[in-house]
């Protein structure tokens, strides 16, 4: 590699980590950036939590069912007089229980609810790590992995070899 | 035709059962005779279930009401096309054809495999006519399409509303079946492979390429579904997470985690345990959501009410799962391989860590859907968990998917040194960087929206020169398509970073409301306004269309017209709105009537501005062509030089490589 490509190259990866850098710093610009949500967008967010309890699937801010549209009429009117979010969604809960939550309540039952991906997420890292880490020590030595290149036959390893020649075209 | 239709069903169940036993003793070589007879059996039970559902396609086109499903879903009143797709609008009928599509693929297995028959074959022809014989079973039994009326009534009830108000009813279902059902055959040869005890790797390819079809199949189906809620249904989104979407969604991601892991056998003879119980665990997968949808479970759209054969399927499934992991786990040692990795920067990790979020995607589907159906048979607590829930509790999933997608396909099998990986990822980063940095400046206020955005602008980026650069190479469409599998996967890549992209920006990036005009009135909504120039009502033979008339003048003045309606069918108390779309490359507007006043004199419209929702239908359409592309029949190629023809490592490697 000569010289300038070398500079080149740096030159590059230094432009790109800038480029990164900016890119966080505008995301947490952004995240931070005073944005106080309007009364319609208070409004929608809250119907959006809620199920049309006559509707199969949409929630209360999607259906065009008369329920809905009578939720949507009483959630507006609520945010208009100062009510807060919370206990606007009490409020449905307490006419229509708890079933009227799109996202279970984070008490009693419904918290097993909210643990379910966690614990899913925590399974899947564990079972992923094991799988990297033995197939790392099976390289390493001492794993039942490492015997094997002894059983190749030699056409076998001619196989691999032009296989392997053929990857490192196809990949440069 | 009823006749014709209960006789043919009993004849096909019969044909099926033969040819499963047929089938079976055919696995002995010295039963040669009795194979060919299964493979023949086959095509008749193919031929048969046609007439079947022929039989009942006349039926519904000569209005004979005399047939209970006839009378139940269609009527006098109901055009010839959507009396055709009545053969599928409900439960009774669309089993019909879910049994031909099954029926096709068994036909279909019994053609491909009429000369190079892999050893094993018998048993997998076996278990398709097995699962073939317990779907007919339930047309002989619970449950009874052609049963008859004892007083024909003078007309139907006609399709359910909602099913016929979009010529997407066609094609939906049909694909989703193909799909669906298609599950069947990897699987048939997977259990093929365990019961047969041969290397599990000559089994590779075969099941490879049929789950590729039908993950294509599948990717269709789902792609129509969210078309046809976009367009049909009236409240502007594609994907309500309903639990029937969820459990179409399931298979599709256990399919794409194996089409990834199968990678790591092929190439390095690692995982063949791992992947046999990801395609036993799609089948189980599906025949679990054909549960929940059919055994009267579920109450949506999608749900066929008063069905009492879920205690049918449930056997089934415990069957399934019995059966499929039993058989894994009494070959466990001829399947465990050893995994081997050479460093963590290597495609083989990148795989692993492909199939650790799409399993945890799938599981944490999976128990949202079914955790208020466990909370109220053992809790008696009715709880709901929909969209916000699955949506805040996925998306971490699919973030980390799409960071994966940008780097995986750049590092290196085997071993890659972080120089290089960065050096390739630089172009990829930077674009990333700079629309991050644009989004947010443009004053996008959402974190997740931004980074979702920048990071498929990394996988576009990043795999869109991969593909260009090999294309480049390679020259040639022939040469091309020779490497067709790798391309294939870039591509469907490409197309998932673009319908990622708009998934992201339609639900975080849109705006939404709802506008009460009279007549003449004009409003304003999000840079557009809106006037209401009157109502036109139209009586048609099976329903009452009111035609709400808009003017819409957009930014730069320009004036479009647009008409939303309302249908009102006699057999719904509710009227059913059509929406009006104008879509455009990056803003839809979309307008839907949600009521009426004074005869018509004022109008609620439910009005959308979204961006992003032809990137999803672009990015489908991408991913299936890349399907059929990686899924491309490859016979040619295969006579001129079996070991190294398109630089891809061969199976015979990973046996060769085995003790």
């Amino acid at each position: 590699m000569s010289a300038a490509r070398l500079a080149g190259g740096r030159l590059g990866l230094v432009l790109a980590v800038l480029a990164l850098l900016t890119a966080a710093g505008a995301l947490v610009w952004g995240a931070t950036a005073d944005r106080a949500p309007t009364d319609q967008e208070r409004a929608t967010a809250i119907a959006s939590g809620l199920r049309c309890p006559v509707c199969t699937d949409l929630s209360a801010a999607d259906s065009s069912a008369p329920l809905a549209r009578q939720m949507r009429t009483e959630i507006r009117q609520q945010v208009a007089a100062g009510v807060s979010d919370e206990e606007i969604r009490r409020g449905f809960v307490e006419a229509y229980g708890p079933s009227v939550l799109l996202t279970p309540p984070a008490d009693g039952l419904g918290r097993v609810a909210h643990l379910l991906p966690v614990l899913v997420l925590a399974a899947a890292a564990v079972g992923g790590a094991a799988v990297l880490v033995s197939g790392r020590r099976a390289v390493r030595g001492g794993g039942p992995g490492t015997a094997e290149p002894d059983h190749r036959s030699s056409t076998d390893r001619t196989l691999v070899d032009r296989a392997l020649a053929d990857l490192l075209k196809e990949e440069p | 035709m009823a006749h014709l239709g209960q006789l043919g069903l009993l004849l096909a169940l019969a044909l099926a059962a033969y040819g499963m036993v047929a089938a079976f003793a055919g696995a002995s070589p010295r039963r040669a005779a009795w194979l060919e007879s299964a493979r023949l059996a086959a095509f008749a039970v193919l031929l048969v279930v046609l007439v079947v559902n022929a039989a009942m396609l006349i039926a519904l086109l000569t209005d004979d009401f005399s047939v209970r499903y006839v009378a139940e879903n269609s009527s006098t009143a109901t055009p010839v096309f959507f009396k055709t797709l009545s053969l599928w609008a409900s439960d009774d009928g669309s089993l019909l054809l879910w049994n031909l599509v099954l029926a096709g693929y068994g036909a279909a297995v019994a053609w491909r495999f009429r000369r190079d028959r892999p050893a094993g074959f018998p048993v997998a022809l076996g278990v398709m006519f097995l699962v073939q014989s317990f779907y007919l079973l339930l047309v002989n039994g619970p449950s009874r399409p052609f049963a008859t009326l004892a007083t024909a009534p003078l007309d139907g009830r006609g399709p359910a509303p909602l099913l016929q108000n979009h010529p997407l009813m066609a094609v939906h279902p049909p694909f989703l079946y193909l799909g669906f059902i298609g599950f069947t055959v990897p699987f048939a040869f997977a259990i093929a492979s365990l019961v047969s005890g041969s290397q599990p790797d000559r089994w590779v390819e075969v099941i490879r390429g049929w789950t590729i079809a039908v993950w294509t199949f599948l990717t269709v189906g789902l792609a129509l579904g969210a078309l046809w809620s976009y367009s049909v249904l009236g409240w502007g989104g594609y994907w309500a997470w309903d639990p029937v979407e969820n459990v179409a969604l399931l298979p599709w991601l256990v399919a794409t985690a194996f089409l990834h892991s199968v990678m790591l056998q092929r190439r390095s003879g690692m995982a063949t345990l791992w992947n046999v119980g990801l395609v036993i665990g799609a089948f189980a997968l599906t025949t679990f959501g054909t549960f929940l949808t059919r055994g009267s479970v579920l109450t949506s759209i999608h749900a066929f009410a008063d069905s009492s054969i879920g205690p049918a399927y449930l056997t089934f499934l415990t069957v399934v799962l019995l059966g499929g992991f039993g058989l894994v786990v009494w070959r466990l040692p001829l399947l465990r391989s050893p995994a081997r990795m050479d460093s963590l920067l290597s495609r083989e990790a990148a795989l692993v860590g492909n199939n650790v979020l799409l399993l945890a995607a799938t599981g944490i589907v999976l128990l949202g859907t079914v955790f208020p159906m466990v909370a109220e048979a053992l809790f008696d607590e009715q709880l709901t968990v929909g969209r916000p829930y699955f949506e805040s509790a996925v998306t971490p999933v699919f973030l980390l998917l799409l960071l994966l997608m940008g780097v995986g396909p750049l590092l290196p099998w085997r071993r890659g040194t972080p120089g290089r990986a960065l050096q390739r990822l630089r172009l990829p980063a930077v674009a990333a960087a700079l629309l991050m940095v644009v989004l947010t400046l443009a004053g996008v206020r959402s974190t997740g929206a931004v980074v979702g955005l920048g990071l498929a602008a990394l996988v576009v980026v990043g795999t869109g020169r991969e593909l260009v650069r090999g294309v480049r190479r390679d020259g040639g469409a022939r040469r091309v398509l020779r490497g067709s599998r790798r391309y294939g996967g870039l591509l469907v890549h490409v197309g998932l970073a673009i319908l990622a992209a708009g998934v992201i920006a339609s639900s975080a990036l849109g705006q939404e409301g709802e506008v009460t005009l009279a007549k003449g009135e004009t409003a304003t909504f999000a840079g557009h306004e809106l006037r209401y120039d009157g109502l036109q009502t139209d009586r048609q033979p099976n329903r009452t269309v009111l035609t709400v008339a808009l003017t819409v003048t957009g930014g730069g003045g320009d004036e479009l017209r647009l008409d939303p309606r309302l249908n009102l069918y006699p057999a719904a108390s509710e009227p059913i709105a059509s929406p009006a779309i104008d879509r455009g490359p990056v803003w839809d507007l979309y307008t839907s009537v949600i009521s009426l006043q004074d005869n018509g004199d004022s109008a609620t419209i439910r009005v959308l501005h979204t961006p992003g929702v032809n990137w999803l239908w672009l990015g489908a359409l991408l991913m299936v062509l890349g399907g059929v592309l990686a899924g491309w029949p490859r016979r040619v190629r295969r006579r001129r030089d079996p070991a190294t023809a398109d630089g891809h490592v061969p199976p015979v490697v990973a046996t060769g490589a085995r003790p």
